[in-house]
């Protein structure tokens, strides 16, 4: 009888663990919730250059059990932008209120691409997520709105109509494209090569410490058809050009026929997973990050080849500076 | 209050239900030869509401609760002495919708159960089992600036061997009353790293891509052989049950707790209550 004892109490011990404990849902305890979660997951606070206890202390200080939901909400996003991070987000019971940190801020970024209509001309348009023309000279212009997954599958097509259009320069123009899916990024690269290609490497937040990383992990582009030739690619980018778009200038940097003109990309160089809080609200933290093949961060953004920005100005006289600029490039010059 | 109450103790009701029946198992097996029985056939079948309190420290700060169907189904023949099973089982469950977040959890499996009587109402042996416990967080209306970020989903897989009893007693007018208990002693299982849904052996091998083929081998070849301490799957069953027809079927009512648990880096408890209609069908000839 005495090992039947036995057996229940290692039965009641075993499965301890306290992080399966039922915190409250206090002010105090979703905030202290959150912060847990930011330093134990978030995998770039040495690039962001963060102490987060010091961090913690500062906002906590803010919160106690009677502090309102909203402004419990307004110190947790607070909190949240000293990550910089534009994948970061804080939401709501209901989804109606959302925190995301503006990576736009200090850029000026035009309030939309009229101006480029005045140089693109006739266009045709494939589904919601992808415009094209043929300019002057046989240069190939594509503006590619989001990275929509469902609509990958036509990006063969597009080039092989750039292909039957015999063009001598490929535009892709990613500005203010928010990202979405960045496997679209990995296989774009595809098309511009002619052997498996190093796009980048992986890190992914193994455990809680703060070195506790799985990589480097390799990214690798096949070729994929129809191949244009080693005809010069532009890629064309704006401060809004945000997650999946700095992936694709970020792995596009180890194409040698790409030239990257434009503002500096708004970076989001990782992925993340939300994570309920204990009122209901959920919080979205990056846990892994990507560099390029030169091992740069690209959460900062990627730096254009040849740096053009439009100014408000501009934007009243329909002026695109930076299309201009793709377009006159020559790769000969 | 119900709720609070099987949130903080509920996690221990299967173990104390499983030391009880281990405990009435090692009381009364002394000695009682068991019955010969002629060899049976049946086909069980039992269908109910299921309750989930479940949290996943990776995804939740929190228990949350999720309610729906379970299905079982199971194929027994008993030989003599040797009773074996072997079924599948399946629930759906679905979280209240007061969260930015909602999960759908799909909890199923397949088991085989082998005992033998060591006296007139008791079985003791072993079983094998492997089952999935997949949670799909709906978070479509969670919208920023840059799309829909909330949805994700998680999962942990397991195979495992253990020990099982049953303690049948006959009551009056065709009625019985049986208990019956599993308990793991060692599995294989698997569970993603830390704060990534990929496989774990798909980010060891030093690759990656977006692209996530060859997903599915690594997946298998992701797991880890896990004993008591890091894997738990406990269940146990109290089943009343009415005898009807010249061929003695079945109709019954049965409850049924269990306690999943995975340790390690990404914790997973989940604690289900199930109300289930049994029905078993004797489809041995008379």
């Amino acid at each position: 009888m005495k090992y039947i004892y036995l057996l229940g109490c290692v039965l009641l011990f075993v499965s301890c663990n306290d992080e399966l404990m039922q915190p409250s849902n206090k002010p105090t305890s979703v905030f202290d919730q959150m912060s847990k979660r930011i330093e134990e997951t978030y995998s770039m606070m040495e690039l962001k250059n963060l102490d987060w206890p010091t961090v913690h202390k500062q906002y906590r200080a803010l919160v106690d059990d009677g502090i309102s939901q909203d402004s419990l909400f307004t110190v947790c996003s607070l909190m949240l932008f000293e990550l910089k991070d534009g994948h970061c987000f804080l939401t709501d019971n209901n989804g109606e209120k959302s925190a995301v940190y503006d990576f736009t801020q200090g850029y000026y970024v035009t309030p939309d691409l009229t101006p480029a209509l005045n140089y693109i001309g006739e266009y045709k348009q494939w589904r919601n997520f992808l415009i094209t023309s043929i300019l002057e000279n046989d240069i190939g212009y594509i503006n590619y709105i989001a990275f929509n997954k469902s609509e990958a599958g036509y990006w063969q097509q597009v080039l092989e109509y750039m292909k039957n259009n015999d063009v001598k320069k490929i535009i892709i123009d990613v500005r203010s494209n928010p990202g979405g899916e960045p496997l679209i990024a990995q296989n774009l690269c595809g098309y511009f090569i002619t052997k498996p290609t190093k796009v980048g490497t992986m890190f992914h937040k193994s455990n809680k410490g703060k070195n506790d990383f799985i990589g480097p992990l390799t990214l690798t582009s096949t070729p994929k058809q129809p191949y244009l030739g080693d005809i010069p690619v532009i890629l064309l980018t704006n401060r809004a050009s945000f997650s999946s778009s700095s992936y694709l200038a970020g792995m596009m940097e180890a194409l040698p026929n790409v030239i990257h003109i434009g503002q500096i990309t708004g970076g989001g160089g990782g992925g993340f997973l939300p994570y309920e809080l204990p009122n209901g609200w959920v919080v979205g933290i990056t846990n892994n990050y990507f560099l390029d093949v030169k091992g740069k961060h690209i959460e900062l953004g990627v730096t254009p080849d040849i740096l053009v920005e439009n100014t408000p100005e501009d934007f009243e006289e329909g002026r695109d500076r930076m299309l201009e600029a793709a377009i006159s490039y020559n790769a000969n010059n | 209050m119900i709720n609070q109450l099987l949130r903080l103790y509920g996690r221990w009701l299967p173990i104390a239900l499983t030391s009880t029946c281990l405990a009435v198992v090692a009381a009364t097996a002394q000695n009682t030869p068991p019955p010969a029985h002629a060899k049976k056939r049946s086909i069980e079948t039992h269908i109910g509401y299921q309750n989930q309190q479940f949290k996943e420290t990776q995804q939740s700060s929190i228990f949350r609760q999720a309610n729906g169907i379970s299905i079982n189904v199971a194929y027994t023949t008993v030989n003599g002495e040797r009773n074996q099973t072997i079924g599948l089982y399946y629930s759906q469950t679905k979280t209240d919708k007061n969260f930015a977040s909602f999960a759908n959890n799909k909890f199923g499996g397949i088991f085989y159960n082998h005992v033998r009587a060591i006296h007139k109402n008791i079985h003791v042996g072993g079983y094998a089992d492997a089952g999935v416990f997949y949670t799909y967080r709906d978070a479509s209306r969670i919208t920023t600036l840059w799309g829909e970020p909330g949805t994700n989903f998680s999962y942990a897989a397991w195979s495992s061997v253990g020990l099982s009893a049953s303690f049948n007693h006959d009551l009056k007018k065709n009625w019985s009353l049986s208990y019956s208990v599993r308990l793991p002693l060692l599995a294989y299982t698997i569970r993603p790293f830390y704060v990534e849904n990929y496989p774990t052996a798909f980010l060891r091998d030093g690759r990656f891509s977006f692209n996530e083929e060859g997903i599915v081998k690594d997946f298998f070849k992701s797991g880890k052989v896990q004993s008591i301490n890091n894997f738990m799957n406990v269940q146990a069953s109290l089943e009343i049950l009415k005898r009807f027809g010249t061929r003695q079927h079945q109709i019954g009512l049965q409850y049924q707790a269990g306690y999943l648990f995975f340790n390690g880096l990404k914790p997973l408890a989940n604690l289900t209550n199930q109300i289930l209609l049994t029905t078993k069908i004797n489809i041995s000839k008379p």
